[in-house]
């Protein structure tokens, strides 16, 4: 199949996904989440370390503006992945477009991609947009520090829509499975609402795994990439979450990112029965 | 590939009207402090400021210190060695002469001024960015030197950012004047593409 038929396949499954009033309500969330959770910044310093404070408040912002933003993402990956999947199974549209000669793989990439690339660069666009309102005076700074929203937001939404695919394939009714996949990646984005030190003050057994949780992990990796480090890493020397560097996070990500997509791809490709 | 106006109009909207909705209930903090470094006769301590153009505020200039209070010669002691104190903290204030400069982001002086020790100066706050404030000890004696900023909310004066204002207000403008010419040239379009009953009339 020529790369042509495939952009135009493509182009044709995001106008679809993406049609009225979709992409409006995803940006519209998306804007909400992120102005409730970053207040407007306003602070004294002593002349000789403003850059440096100012550079750090930067850098926090555009670690809180993507933190903010991974809600609307899980779920709106989660819900549209689904109705991607399961909405064309179970309407017959898989079985109309697969009879004709459109290989399973690129039909498969194409839907995934359909969904993850345009979430991706609305979560870059709107860390970038919201933060540059804030920090205006240095737009190369705020365009630098978020471009590293890119590789976590991928990496975060290739796991969610892994899972949401996954659950779409095995449930294969439209309803129950956006259903499923939103409140099993509800339950993961959960997770990184917890409070890692105030569990290990308390002593609780899994908080030290926390971390290697797929959200709250890339959350990690976003920290350690743009240089933000816990004030709790002193207190608790030995927890995974303040030991761990962040390439360990990085890795941690790409395995979380392949570890579905990849099997589901070959599963697709090779053995998913269309014509039950 | 063809730009939908409309849609385009009606994103642009959403976003502008989310930005107002936040700028327009968003309010300075009422205060910031920093301070309290003893700084000697004729030298000079600096600060930054990061601010939103807020409008008119206060920016105490202060020469205070904290001081814990004293414990009883028979107060009980803890295992750590420290003693329960149930006193509040002393507050010296003192009075000394001060040089005060303040520079906005534009790099224009818009105060420079000699004062005593507690002095409050109206500053207008129209600008984004960074404001230095410069503070001579002029006194022959080192003090601990402050500045806060105040923003009183029984003043009357709202202090909302107001380059988000301005900024969100263009922005649903634009996104009502794109959502209107989408919404005309599919009008337009829909006409062209079926005249109507006229054909049928000739």
């Amino acid at each position: 199949m020529s790369a042509r038929k495939s952009l135009a396949l493509l182009k044709v499954e995001m106008e679809k996904v993406w049609s009225r009033p979709i992409l409006e309500i995803t940006i519209a969330l998306m804007i909400i989440m992120a102005i409730m959770y970053t207040g407007p910044l306003t602070g004294i310093f002593p002349l000789l370390e403003f850059d440096a404070a100012l550079n750090s408040a930067l850098i926090g912002s555009v670690s809180s503006t993507a933190n903010s933003l991974m809600f609307p993402c899980v779920i709106m990956c989660a819900v549209l992945m689904t109705l991607s999947f399961a909405r064309d199974y179970e309407q017959g549209m898989m079985q109309s477009i697969l009879s004709v000669p459109v290989s399973r793989g690129v039909y498969f990439v194409v839907k995934f991609f359909a969904v993850v690339l345009p979430l991706v660069l609305l979560s870059w666009g709107v860390t970038a947009f919201l933060v540059g309102l804030t920090f205006y005076s240095s737009p190369w700074l705020v365009l630098q520090s978020s471009f590293f929203v890119l590789p976590f937001s991928f990496l975060t939404l290739m796991f969610c829509g892994g899972i949401s695919v996954l659950i779409a394939l095995i449930i294969k009714r439209t309803i129950p499975s956006v259903l499923t996949a939103m409140l099993a990646n509800f339950f993961l984005w959960f997770l990184t609402n917890l409070d890692t030190y105030q569990l290990l003050e308390e002593g609780v057994s899994y908080a030290n795994f926390l971390c290697l949780t797929p959200y709250k992990g890339a959350l990690l990796f976003l920290d350690r990439s743009l240089g933000i480090s816990s004030r709790y890493a002193n207190r608790f020397p030995d927890a995974l979450e303040f030991s761990l560097s962040g390439e360990w996070f990085g890795i941690l990500m790409v395995f979380y990112a392949f570890v579905l997509v990849v099997p589901l791809f070959v599963y697709f490709s090779r053995r998913f029965e269309i014509c039950e | 590939m063809r730009i939908n106006f409309t849609r385009l109009g009606l994103i642009i909207i959403i976003i502008g009207v989310l930005l107002f909705f936040e700028a327009s209930s968003t309010h300075a903090p009422q205060m910031n402090k920093l301070g309290g470094a003893y700084v000697e006769p004729g030298d000079t301590f600096s600060y930054g400021l990061f601010l939103s153009p807020f409008g008119l505020g206060n920016l105490v200039v202060e020469s205070d210190m904290l001081f814990a209070p004293t414990p009883e010669p028979n107060a009980t002691r803890d295992a750590d060695g420290g003693t329960f104190v149930d006193k509040p903290v002393i507050r010296q204030e003192y009075v000394v002469p001060v040089h005060l400069v303040v520079i906005n982001p534009s790099n224009l002086t818009i105060v420079d001024t000699d004062l005593i020790t507690p002095h409050t100066v109206q500053i207008d706050f129209n600008q984004r960015g960074k404001y230095i404030v410069h503070l001579t000890n002029l006194d022959n004696q080192s003090y601990p030197m402050s500045i806060s900023l105040k923003f009183p909310k029984d003043s009357g004066i709202e202090n909302i950012p107001a380059d988000r204002v301005l900024f969100s207000s263009i922005l649903t403008t634009c996104g009502v004047i794109v959502f209107c010419i989408g919404l005309s040239s599919t009008l337009i379009m829909k006409r062209k593409k079926c005249p109507g009953k006229k054909t049928a009339k000739i």
